[in-house]
């Protein structure tokens, strides 16, 4: 059973930004803290590995208080953005440096054998990344920090050590924040994710969670929904919201005000691509459009983007944009049912 | 950029009239002093005494000026802003001062008729004309480029090594002598060197302090006084042999230091 991570209250003001107070709960498992740079994600990290002193609230680990502790007392691993390796030492010297373990086992898990005799000067990016690993590791952390651990290392680079980092990272059972502001390495990284904006928590929960359900507008662009469509309610009639997006009226099903500013929320592959607009259908929207860019989004899947008199995207499989002739320039009809957008505060 | 030769000509052709001062009077002294001279000068009681007296202090008061100036220099180094900028203006007043001006204010101090300087020499210390005498004169003039060097030394060390350090369980003494320490160890050795041969070459505070017992530089003007300008040639000579031994070192730490900090 590991030891839980507590977050109560946790406050720290500096001149022109303030973080918290937060309250979170972390057991095992990898919690991706997803945020813009100033969100705060780097002052959480170094509060709770006591780099930084907090103002107000506390940190408890395994139900041991732990906030007024020096760094090397608190048990919290930290693997810094570029490793932070020390360069006097080599590479095994640097693993060895805080064990409290022997480091065999850990350097063949995270298989660095090679890498031992060498000087820390000579490593690649993603070599210094592993090592920086192994050596908190060594320590036998009850709470592991990654901040930002792919930060500048190329895509291949990232691809090559993301699953051995996962896996590895699974693995120790212990809590696990990983910092990052990419949301294509939170999705493939996290077992939850927590999304930090201007020193607040703005949602937590899983990623496939959180990404069909976004608390917000910012929540929905952070975790990288193409659709993310600023309006204002004109009506309700019927129980449909009538928004104004752009110049144009849409209708929708969800809760708000006559007045009131909303996102709406719509992902791509909820949107169809007609070339006429042709027969009655369920969909409450059908949007004249013209398209502006086909971008591959995978092996057989299209991002249309088009403009309907404000831009939105449409997923389209190989097969459809082969059949309908998609091109840019093209005129097109777009349409999504009244119920496919997911109506959330602006922010 | 490129740059080519002919835009770099005048600078180079400036630099050279001033290499060429430094250089040909060296020479010239070289040129005036055969080896036989030297040797005869190294046979001399007096001159090796002063030798000896010159080696003896600078070395202590080089250990000395590490032992109380690392902690400062280290403390400088992370010290916050509005403190250290004060400090560091009074460390550098020594370095800017007429060395003689340090002699008067140490004498004011130390003399014999002062207070210290009547506990010193109750106790069997006496605290000018003395071998302690040199060292506090030394220390006044030359431990203030010790601090300088070891402080630019710390400030290089990557502070996120040492918060990496107290993360992987190692305390902040520890942490000092394992990871900033070492990384500052070039720089802080070159300090000492810088220190080492100002020590060696002080004259101005030395002379006021202890005209007895004697160190090279002193020698030397002693000699230059006494019996003129030939005989004070084997003494500089030698000088300027240790003089260019420091400096050698002195660039060979520096590349060191380079290689340290390169990632």
């Amino acid at each position: 059973m590991s030891a839980e991570l507590e977050i109560c209250s946790l406050t720290k003001r500096f001149p022109s930004f303030v973080l918290g107070p937060l309250d979170l709960s972390l057991g095992a498992g990898i919690s991706v803290l997803l945020g813009p740079s100033g969100a705060g994600k780097s002052t959480l990290i170094q509060l709770i590995a006591g780099l930084l002193a907090s103002d107000a609230g506390q940190i408890s680990l395994g139900g041991r208080a732990i906030e007024k502790l020096p760094p090397e007392r608190r048990q919290v691993g930290l693997v810094f953005q570029d490793g932070a390796l020390f360069p006097h030492l080599s590479v095994r010297d640097n693993i060895a440096y805080g064990a409290r373990t022997p480091y065999a086992p850990i350097v063949e898990l995270l298989d660095i054998e090679q890498l031992l005799a060498r000087r820390v000067q000579g490593l690649s990016g993603g070599e210094r990344r592993l090592v920086a690993l192994a050596r908190a590791l060594v320590t036998q952390p009850q709470v592991l920090l990654l901040d930002e651990p792919f930060s500048s290392l190329d895509t291949p680079a990232k691809r090559r050590l993301a699953g051995r980092l996962r896996r590895t990272l699974v693995a120790l059972d212990i809590p696990i924040i990983y910092v990052t502001h990419d949301h294509e390495e939170a999705r493939r990284m996290a077992d939850r994710l927590i999304i930090l904006r201007q020193g607040q928590v703005v949602q937590s929960g899983a990623f496939p969670e959180v990404f069909a359900h976004p608390a917000t507008a910012f929540v929905a662009e952070f975790v990288g929904i193409e659709n993310v469509l600023s309006g204002r309610v004109r009506f309700v009639e019927a129980g449909l919201l009538h928004v104004e997006v752009g110049q144009v009226l849409v209708q929708i099903a969800g809760e708000a005000r006559p007045g009131q500013g909303v996102a709406l929320v719509l992902h791509p592959e909820e949107v169809t691509l007609h070339l006429e607009r042709g027969a009655p259908s369920s969909a409450r929207n059908l949007l004249a459009g013209v398209i502006r860019e086909l971008l591959p989004s995978g092996r057989s899947t299209w991002l249309v983007q088009l403009d309907c008199g404000f831009e939105l995207a449409a997923q389209v499989t190989e097969r459809s944009r082969q059949e309908l002739n998609l091109t840019v320039g093209k005129r097109v009809y777009a349409a999504f049912k009244a119920t496919a957008p997911l109506v959330v505060p602006r922010d | 950029m490129r740059v080519f030769f002919h835009e770099r000509w005048p600078a180079l052709a400036l630099g050279a009239l001033l290499l060429g001062y430094y250089l040909y009077p060296l020479a010239a002294m070289l040129a005036a002093t055969s080896p036989a001279e030297i040797l005869a000068a190294l046979g001399d009681p007096q001159t090796l005494s002063a030798l000896w007296v010159s080696l003896a202090t600078a070395t202590v008061t080089t250990l000395l000026a590490l032992l109380l100036g690392v902690p400062l220099a280290w403390w400088l180094a992370r010290a916050p802003l509005p403190g250290r900028r004060l400090l560091e203006a009074l460390i550098l007043l020594p370095l800017v001062l007429p060395p003689t001006v340090g002699g008067v204010a140490l004498l004011q101090v130390f003399g014999a008729s002062s207070s210290l300087g009547r506990a010193g020499a109750s106790l069997g210390l006496p605290l000018t004309r003395s071998y302690l005498a040199i060292v506090l004169a030394q220390l006044f003039v030359a431990s203030p480029l010790l601090i300088i060097t070891a402080q630019a030394a710390f400030s290089q060390v990557d502070r996120r090594l040492e918060q990496a350090s107290r993360t992987l369980g190692v305390g902040p003494w520890q942490t000092f002598f394992r990871v900033t320490l070492p990384l500052a160890r070039a720089g802080i050795l070159a300090g000492a060197l810088l220190t080492w041969a100002r020590a060696l070459g002080e004259f101005g505070a030395t002379l006021m302090m202890a005209y007895n017992p004697r160190t090279m530089p002193v020698q030397t003007w002693v000699d230059y006084l006494s019996r003129g300008l030939s005989s004070a040639l084997p003494l500089a000579v030698i000088i300027l042999a240790i003089a260019l031994i420091a400096v050698l070192s002195l660039r060979a730490l520096a590349g060191k230091e380079a290689r340290q900090h390169e990632r």
